[in-house]
């Protein structure tokens, strides 16, 4: 598990991979009620069997790995440090 | 946001994925990648065919039947749709008040308190919820007696808090799952391993036992976990074969076969198959323009999920969500590694938005793509044309112990 922390405290990512899903409930506080709602719409029109990616402008959570190996990570896009990147987060 | 804990990313091995010319194996005169005959026969061999699956509304699932019977009896159902995954281990049946086609009476697997144990079982963007069972399980000609298996039941207990705080919503309809079932047929032998087994906080937490209508988490000897089929065959029992043809446009149905064993037999062979050792997470490795990534074989993922915009330059689609649309098709080039084997891997990312549109009877796709930040999952369209082998960790094969993919 990695956390993301702006110089002020305040964690705007997080980034894991572990045997089982994290808590999420947990880990995202109170962005995870939209990320359950967003899940589960997304569920209704699902055709892709494999990663799962929300992307609001607030939020973004992407779950992927398999059976034994879950790796994903969650940051909060408006709130990225000038000098961070998307991609810095893993 | 707020985080518990703090441990260390796991790093990953390597590898590359490759085509390798015929070799020589008894019995059929045409070859493709490896020692397997182009059209296997034999008491380990079983078809399964690529199409939209029993809820028709499936993209590139690839599809099997499996006969399940209370244990020592002659009780038995066979089930159909049941897709076939090497991302997961372990047998799951949808029951019928999940619309499924499961209605059979198994005994319960018990745990140590002598209650009922249930599972959460974790896939990527849902889970399935229900007891584990006892059952002897016929597939092809090969049988294993008293196999751990999950019911997915949405209508058994409750369940429990842990498993909803995953976020991701319950597979447990034929809707959602869209499959009378889940055949995990992948280089483990359980679901989960030793870590299920240990008491306190290093158990991830995905078996239960349940009291009343209440469900606990508890540690659950390795050897009662759902277990995937193959290790307990009477033979054949050391890994998997997948055999699809190749794919070159839309189709709606595809057959291919699944073959049980790894050198056990003469239509099993590894022949001139690269084998790429994995890890202990059943991963190898991956690079794109200069960069590696982790990277698994998945048949129960439906595209070849890979990278993201930024990185491919390949936009998500309007439509299709967690899919590429590219305005053209793109050719992809990206090399496995294992040690100092390596291999090239070309394929193509076409719309997926246009593929569905344009396709709207089809249920086969071989230029499928999508998303998966940091990571390489070869997803279904990779197995088109290929004999993809997946040994089980810790079973000897004539190219050494497993797990390893080979091709």
């Amino acid at each position: 598990m990695r956390e993301y922390a702006s110089p002020s405290g305040k964690i705007f990512a997080v980034a894991w991979q572990s045997p089982a899903p994290p808590d999420l409930k947990q880990l995202l506080g109170s962005y995870f009620d939209e990320f359950q709602q967003a899940a589960a719409e997304a569920q209704t029109r699902r055709t892709a069997r494999g990663p799962l990616i929300i992307r609001h402008p607030g939020l973004v959570v992407e779950l992927g790995g398999h059976m034994r190996a879950f790796r994903g990570r969650a940051y909060l896009p408006a709130e990225l440090p000038q000098d961070v990147h998307q991609g810095d987060i893993h | 946001m707020r985080a518990s804990s703090k441990r260390g990313l796991v790093s990953l091995a390597a590898l590359t994925l490759l085509a390798v010319a015929a070799n020589s194996c008894g019995g059929a005169s045409t070859h493709n990648n490896s020692g397997t005959p182009s059209n296997p026969t034999g008491n380990n061999v079983q078809k399964i065919v690529v199409n939209s699956g029993p809820a028709n509304n499936y993209a590139n699932g690839a599809f099997t039947s499996v006969t399940v019977c209370a244990p020592s009896t002659s009780n038995c159902q066979t089930i159909s749709g049941v897709l076939v995954d090497t991302g997961s281990y372990g047998l799951r049946l949808l029951s019928s008040s999940g619309g499924g086609a499961f209605t059979l009476s198994l005994p319960a697997q018990n745990g140590s308190s002598g209650n009922p144990v249930a599972e959460c079982a974790p896939f990527v963007s849902g889970f399935t919820w229900g007891p584990v069972k006892v059952a002897d399980v016929s597939i092809s000609g090969e049988h294993a007696s008293k196999v751990p298996v999950q019911i997915i039941d949405p209508s058994f207990l409750v369940v429990p808090d842990n498993c909803k705080n995953t976020g991701v919503p319950a597979d447990n309809t034929l809707q959602t799952l869209g499959a009378n079932g889940i055949l995990g047929v992948g280089p483990f032998p359980q679901d989960c391993g030793n870590a299920c087994s240990q008491s306190g906080k290093g158990n991830p937490g995905l078996y239960y036992e349940c009291t009343g209508s209440s469900c606990q988490v508890v540690p659950l000897p390795v050897d009662q976990q759902v277990q995937n089929p193959v290790v307990l065959f009477a033979s054949d029992n050391n890994g998997v074969i997948l055999q699809l043809p190749a794919v070159t446009s839309p189709q709606t149905s595809v057959n291919g076969v699944m073959i049980f064993g790894i050198g056990t037999q003469g239509n099993n062979s590894l022949g001139n198959a690269k084998v790429f050792a994995i890890n202990g997470n059943g991963e190898f490795n991956t690079s794109y323009k200069g960069q590696t990534y982790p990277a698994f074989i998945d048949s129960g993922s439906n595209a070849y999920f890979f990278l993201d915009t930024a990185t491919t330059g390949l936009p998500e689609c309007g439509d299709s969500s967690g899919f590429y649309c590219p305005t053209s098709p793109a050719s992809i080039s990206a090399t496995a590694t294992s040690g100092s084997v390596t291999n090239t891997i070309n394929f193509t990312v076409s719309s997926a938005d246009t593929l569905f549109s344009n396709n709207s009877s089809a249920a086969v796709f071989n230029s499928l793509g999508g998303p998966n930040s940091g990571t390489f999952d070869w997803g279904l369209p990779f197995f088109f044309g290929r004999t993809v082998f997946t040994a089980i960790d810790a079973r000897s094969t004539p190219a050494g112990t497993g797990p390893f993919w080979a091709y």
